[in-house]
């Protein structure tokens, strides 16, 4: 297992370096630049502005430039917000995207496996039909139909929470749930039909007429086998959802690291949109790691060597 | 033992995510508290909650460029001047000056009063380092052009000269100032009201070259001489600015808070309206301005701008080789007569924009005190069908035949879909003239646009003063906005003549001339004139809305 971590870790190290190399060639091909603007700059303050970037230098140049800087751990400065460094962009607003993005998964986890479980348990029947339901409404709903409703029900309505902004737990709750929804539901249909499978196997039916009771069969016997589905789903749902959704970040105005996966493509500001991208990256890689390592502890049958 | 062992594993996986956010949360939590307390002191404070829109850029005043920006900085400095609501400077940090040498030189005679929010006073010595720091190149501020009026300005922020002394800016003494222009400018006491042009203190930005980095973490860094203050910045959340104890004229601040909120998604902004989470914001998205029509709470603010088209005349490169009709004036002239402008304000913009037979838009001051630029200068042209199809026929193309299918290039937004599906359905219609939409995403668009790579291309300007030259001097050939290939000296001289004109009312004259010509020639065809449609909830009082598109709330106050 050791061996194992360790020569992924290392893989992860030349799949970032690819990462790094495929986005910079591409972000820097886009056409337009940083400091294109509708009032063009006079030509000597744009020669000025891009000896300070080394945007003046060949691309190889800026690239190797590039790389010094990454491996030292510097994503270089924003060419949008020039008082910020990437790094202070990703430190700030990470944190807030994964505390929203915890909350959801836990949501969608819980609630997800919860009603997935009881829908296969009581397969074909009312229950199951009404889960099933709400599940394939919420999987085609997009967030950015989910969120205004909400807005508009619970905050201009109702009035009993904020219709956006940052700040208190309250700001929190119809972001969360507007994340969650689709991951629930996914989660449910996943459970359900692995949880099917796993309960038409022997073991199962023997544990049951051994007497054992049904909540007892289902969650010592069933579940850990049915979950493997749910864990292949889950950690690059993690790895999607802490690091920030455009959507929901953009309609609640949430300060998270989501806006700039789009927002840094707009403005051409290349660091910016190296630094998220590899960011993202790594952080899936861990993620999927992650889930490898949770179907050894879950499945005995899985063995890394 | 087993199922021990799945309890064991899941709980660690969870209490490993948790653990690493757990720290977060706690944060978070505090931050919230605070806020709920200062949710209850709103009681007895005087808050004023406004929508930015956005992010600003950045807070220092030789790099900001954008409206968002210049919104908060109007709030943290004073210049020489300060714009009052109808445009005009008034006095500020300069208490009076004097023009000498036929409009070259200035001397600015400063207020003793004026202080740092740190207690250093604000001298003649802190705008000298201001301008001189935005012309040097290494600050590479774009919007350094801005003082390519002073005498060698242009010269040092490109090289030219290296010596900032040579910058035609001199402290006198302490509380005078002393300035010269390459050439007059009338309209120079307007632009030091403008935030490149704001002092900056030299004492701090000596000890922390990097200045203003750093203000979001320590806001008491953020050391101005405005009506208010830095107080918090939390970015794309929210800006929080307080009162500033050490303001000279703080006798007429009511407000003790600003908040600016950075909300994008204007449906959004909207909804925290009607939920009483900000108190004013801008951008009201079409859809909705029917419904707010006629409500105490819905304004029309002036902004001074021009929704236009731009016709290439130039190139033939999207035509494949064939000879470009647009080549021809009365081709667009026809066009510009086949277009009719109120179905475009009525049926889609819907908030009180004016339809455009000219370039300079109203709310510009002429000559004689009292009248408008654009009420002097008229309408140059209407809307007439027959006129156009004969304009068509005579330059070969009666009722479109033969004539090769055009593209309209836009930046990819709904409005600007709209518009040109008017456009595209009125040409078919009225001319037989076919047209095509190509929308691109703004930087290709703007690179197409550069390039020649369409037909017709819409744009739209929003002044940077309040002067007919803000418009105007953008077709002379060598603009690097004039992408529709149109050259005429006769405009260039017509415009560099106004620029070096001493006598306003000659200057005037000279604009009126220009603009003839443009409208004669017609490279660009005028759509519309901008509005500024807000929301402003019944008790915010005393704003004033500059037609430049920024918001002063210096004297602004909450009467409920």
């Amino acid at each position: 297992m050791g061996r194992f971590i360790v020569r992924r870790l290392a893989l992860m190290v030349i799949a970032l370096w690819v990462v790094v190399t495929v986005t910079f060639f591409l972000a820097h091909m886009i056409p337009g630049g940083p400091f294109d603007r509708e009032k063009p700059v006079p030509e000597a303050i744009k020669k000025n502005l891009e000896e300070k970037y080394h945007l003046n230098e060949p691309m190889w140049k800026q690239y190797l430039l590039y790389l010094n800087d990454i491996i030292h751990g510097d994503l270089g400065p924003s060419f949008k917000y020039p008082d910020r460094t990437v790094n202070d962009i990703i430190k700030e607003s990470f944190p807030v995207s994964a505390q929203l993005g915890f909350w959801a998964v836990l949501m969608a986890t819980f609630v997800g496996i919860s009603l997935g479980s009881v829908s296969a348990l009581h397969q074909g029947e009312l229950i199951d039909s009404f889960s099933m339901f709400f599940a394939i409404l919420f999987i085609s709903l997009p967030s950015f139909v989910i969120a205004p409703i909400f807005q508009y029900i619970f905050g201009v309505k109702l009035h009993w929470l904020p219709v956006a902004n940052w700040g208190s737990w309250k700001h929190m709750i119809l972001p969360a749930l507007s994340l969650a929804l689709g991951p629930t539901a996914v989660i449910a249909r996943l459970t359900r039909a692995s949880m099917l499978e796993v309960l038409s196997n022997d073991y199962v039916k023997a544990a049951r007429a051994r007497g054992l009771s049904g909540l007892r069969v289902l969650i010592v016997y069933a579940l850990k086998n049915a979950l493997i589905p749910v864990v292949t789903y889950l950690f690059p749902l993690i790895a999607a959802i802490f690091t920030g959704s455009f959507v929901v970040e953009k309609i609640f105005n949430i300060p998270g690291l989501g806006r700039y996966y789009v927002t840094s493509i707009y403005n051409r500001d290349y660091t910016v949109i190296l630094g998220v991208t590899v960011f993202y990256a790594a952080f899936l890689i861990l993620m999927n790691l992650l889930a490898d390592i949770t179907y050894a502890l879950l499945d005995p049958r899985i063995r890394y060597e | 033992m087993k199922k021990f062992r799945v309890f064991l594993t899941l709980l660690l996986v969870f209490g490993l995510i948790f653990g690493m956010f757990v720290g977060c949360g706690e944060q978070k939590q505090e931050q919230g508290q605070g806020q709920e307390q200062g949710q209850g002191q709103e009681q007895t404070e005087m808050v004023l909650r406004y929508n930015l829109g956005t992010e600003p850029e950045t807070l220092d005043p030789a790099k900001a460029t954008g409206v968002p920006e210049m919104t908060v900085m109007l709030h943290t400095f004073d210049g020489l001047t300060r714009l009052d609501k109808d445009g005009k400077p008034q006095p500020a940090v300069a208490e009076s000056w004097e023009v000498k040498n036929d409009g070259k030189l200035y001397i600015f005679h400063l207020r003793k009063d004026v202080k740092w929010s740190d207690g250093q006073p604000v001298t003649a010595h802190d705008f000298e380092f201001a301008w001189k720091r935005a012309l040097s190149p290494e600050i590479a501020s774009e919007y350094a052009y801005q003082l390519y009026y002073i005498k060698n300005g242009e010269k040092y922020n490109t090289g030219e000269i290296t010596d900032p002394n040579e910058v035609g800016v001199k402290a006198i003494d302490d509380y005078t100032l002393q300035v010269e222009l390459e050439q007059p400018a009338p309209y120079f006491l307007s632009l030091v009201a403008f935030p490149t042009l704001y002092p900056l203190p030299e004492h701090v930005l000596k000890a922390n070259p990097d200045w203003p980095k750093g203000i979001d973490k320590d806001p008491n860094l953020y050391v101005t001489n405005g009506p208010f203050v830095l107080a918090e910045w939390s970015h794309h959340d929210k800006l929080v600015l307080k009162k500033n104890p050490n303001y000279f004229d703080k006798d007429k601040v009511k407000l003790d808070k600003l908040v600016f909120y950075m909300v994008e998604d204007a449906n959004t902004a909207v909804q925290m309206f009607e939920n009483e989470e900000v108190d004013m914001i801008d951008n009201i998205p079409t859809a909705q301005i029917d419904q707010w029509k006629g409500k105490p709470e819905f304004h029309i603010d002036p902004i001074l701008g021009t929704y236009y088209i731009l016709v290439n005349v130039g190139s033939d490169k999207t035509m494949g080789g064939e000879k470009n009709p647009l080549q021809d004036v009365r081709v667009r002239k026809a066009i510009a007569m086949a277009i009719n402008r109120s179905v475009i304000t009525d049926k889609i913009l819907k908030a009180g924009q004016q339809p455009a037979y000219a370039f300079v838009p109203p709310g510009i001051p002429d000559a004689e005190p009292g009248k408008d630029f654009r009420q002097v200068g008229g309408n140059y042209f209407s809307e007439d069908l027959q006129k156009a199809k004969e304009l068509l026929a005579e330059a070969g193309y009666p009722d479109g035949k033969g004539f090769p299918k055009l593209i309209y290039l836009y930046n990819t937004s709904e409005g600007h879909k709209k518009i040109g599906e008017a456009i595209q359905s009125m040409l078919k219609e009225n001319l037989g003239i076919e047209m095509e939409l190509q929308n691109q995403e703004w930087k290709v668009y703007l690179q197409s646009r550069n390039e020649g790579q369409f037909d017709l291309a819409r744009a739209g300007w929003l002044g940077d003063y309040v002067d007919p030259m803000t418009f105007l001097d953008m077709f002379v050939s060598t603009s690097g906005n004039n992408d529709t290939g149109w050259a005429n000296p006769q405009y260039d001289d017509l415009i560099e003549k106004a620029k070096y004109e001493t006598d306003n009312a000659k200057r005037v004259q000279y604009m009126h001339e220009a603009e003839d010509i443009l409208m004669q020639d017609m490279p660009i065809i005028p759509l519309y004139f901008y509005t500024n449609p807000r929301l402003v909830k019944t008790y915010v009082k005393n704003y004033a809305a500059i037609s430049l598109g920024w918001v002063d709330f210096k004297e602004a106050y909450i009467q409920k």
